[in-house]
């Protein structure tokens, strides 16, 4: 197909374009690093997020000013992220490479090491995001009513016990949601990377959706991507149905 | 006993997770008041030494960064209302109406919310560029409705089945048509909901970068996150004008969040309590 002219022969070729995008090496190379990042992130994020939850749900002094401050991440755009954690990343006059220098540190090259470079988008990643889940969680927390935890301690429930058979299981949902929309989000992860490192260094943090958008707009191969990218939309729908059904299935 | 102790690991553990959180914010912030000779020193200055706006004057003025601001807000604003009023109608229709496969259409919403932007992108810009759209501000207020759009009918649905139905059954009763109801009654009972909306439509739209990306091309549409990564080439990044410019881009958002954390919640956690 020609982008500039879509109209012009178009002819069916049944399921080629799937066939050229899974046998090529860069798609499924893409797919095990995007993978990794997901998992990888999704699971730091959730952890984290938990325990900011919990501890953000106490009453304690300031927890209002705390709760406006854990948005500032979540609410700046991922490009400006980007941005702002390529300048600390820099590796002559960086503000981490400094910081770990003084501590007796020799700071890696985060963007510039293919060894590297992948963690160093976690980490970013991991920095806007935890509070997202931590969000959602705090709202699941606050949910659960009070007399629940009245009635446990009556019964002489220590505190990890009611933790851990009040508070989670009533969380259940809250958790399922956050996981299935921070898993589809880091999935399809494109602004941060695009800025902080274009996909490189040698694809390094070369993810799915890098991947697809330089496929289709700079090597002007259309149909490979666009296949690449209804890949993609059927791993997020099966993730969505799951989504659907858990809702629903509350009511 | 035990209280206490748990209390202050909370606590600790707040006040280290906002510093981290606050800390490449601040950091920006304090690089962009220094002047090029200085952003570059090693070791960093924590304080600026010789602090001034030289930055913000190049990346305001000798740039068409004014322009890329002008084009993101008449964008994002015009998407936003068009997005939320279009919402609220579809939304009130929603929650009064039974009508074949409205079931089925929620699910749709919901689905259609969970569809990445990259796999919308190549036949999106087909589109547009087959209309003659591309590079137009109503090029992206458009593509900002295919999301902003199901968003809002998802989160004004909620409101509104929350408004008791008789008040406009007695408007009705006194001779108001249904459209009448719900443009005297229902719409501005909902003004939280509409506020939720649109403040989380808002800031979603404004940081939004993908479909700048390819649907723009010149100064003549081209919004601020597609600007600033304009300052970043392959050899050279300008450091200084970059780091200005993302700070005017990020403080209205910060300004929200401290003013309308409310808001930005309600459509952050928006279906994940009650579903």
């Amino acid at each position: 197909m020609n982008i500039l002219n879509p109209e012009a022969s178009v002819s069916f070729v049944g399921l080629e374009n799937y066939s050229t995008i899974l046998r090529d090496v860069g798609f499924s190379r893409s797919l095990v690093t995007t993978s990794t990042f997901t998992i990888a992130v999704v699971s730091v994020e959730f952890l984290l997020g938990l325990s900011l939850s919990l501890a953000l749900n106490q009453e304690l002094r300031g927890k209002n000013a705390f709760r406006v401050l854990v948005l500032f991440p979540v609410m700046i755009a991922p490009v400006a992220v980007g941005i702002v954690w390529r300048w600390m990343f820099v590796d002559q006059y960086g503000i981490i490479n400094f910081v770990l220098e003084n501590l007796g540190i020799n700071g890696p090259l985060w963007l510039s090491d293919p060894s590297v470079a992948l963690l160093s988008v976690m980490l970013v990643d991991i920095w806007q995001n935890t509070p997202f889940m931590a969000l959602i969680l705090l709202a699941g927390l606050q949910a659960i009513p009070r007399d629940l935890y009245e009635a446990v301690n009556m019964d002489g429930a220590s505190r990890w016990q009611s933790t851990r058979y009040v508070t989670l299981p009533m969380l259940r949902s809250a958790i399922l949601i956050a996981l299935i929309i921070r898993t589809i989000d880091a999935f399809t992860v494109f602004d941060t990377i695009y800025v902080l490192t274009g996909g490189g260094p040698g694809g390094a943090t070369g993810v799915l959706s890098i991947f697809i958008y330089k496929m289709a707009f700079y090597s002007i191969r259309i149909e490979p991507a666009t296949a690449g990218s209804w890949i993609m939309v059927l791993m997020m729908l099966a993730l969505s149905l799951i989504y659907a059904y858990s809702t629903r299935s509350k009511l | 006993m035990q209280g206490v102790y748990v209390r202050r690991i909370a606590y600790g553990f707040l006040v280290v997770m906002t510093l981290i959180n606050l800390f490449p914010i601040v950091w920006l912030l304090i690089s962009s008041t220094k002047p090029e000779i200085e952003m570059f020193q090693v070791p960093p200055t924590i304080v600026p030494r010789t602090p001034s706006l030289e930055n913000y004057e190049v990346a305001l003025f000798k740039k068409p960064f004014l322009h890329y601001l002008m084009n993101s807000a008449v964008i994002v604003l015009s998407a936003t209302l068009l997005s939320t009023m279009t919402a609220a109608i579809a939304a009130y229709g929603l929650s009064r109406y039974r009508f074949p496969g409205s079931r089925l259409f929620v699910v749709f919403l919901l689905i259609v919310r969970m569809i990445p932007g990259i796999a919308i992108l190549v036949p999106m810009f087909v589109l547009m560029k087959n209309l003659n759209l591309v590079d137009t501000y109503l090029c992206l207020v458009l593509a900002y409705g295919t999301f902003s759009i199901p968003f809002g009918i998802l989160m004004m649905r909620g409101f509104y089945e929350e408004l008791p139905l008789e008040l406009e059954e007695s408007a009705m009763l006194d001779g108001c048509t249904r459209l009448g109801a719900f443009l005297r009654i229902a719409f501005p009972l909902s003004a939280p909901g509409l506020a939720a909306t649109s403040i989380f439509n808002f800031v979603m739209n404004w940081n939004e970068f993908l479909f700048a990306l390819v649907l723009t091309s010149t100064v003549a549409s081209k919004t601020v996150p597609i600007g600033l990564t304009e300052c970043i080439s392959l050899f050279r990044v300008m450091w200084g004008p970059l780091t200005a410019a993302t700070v005017v881009f990020i403080l209205p958002i910060l300004v929200f969040a401290i003013f309308a954390q409310r808001y930005l919640v309600a459509g952050l956690t928006f279906g994940a309590v009650k579903g």
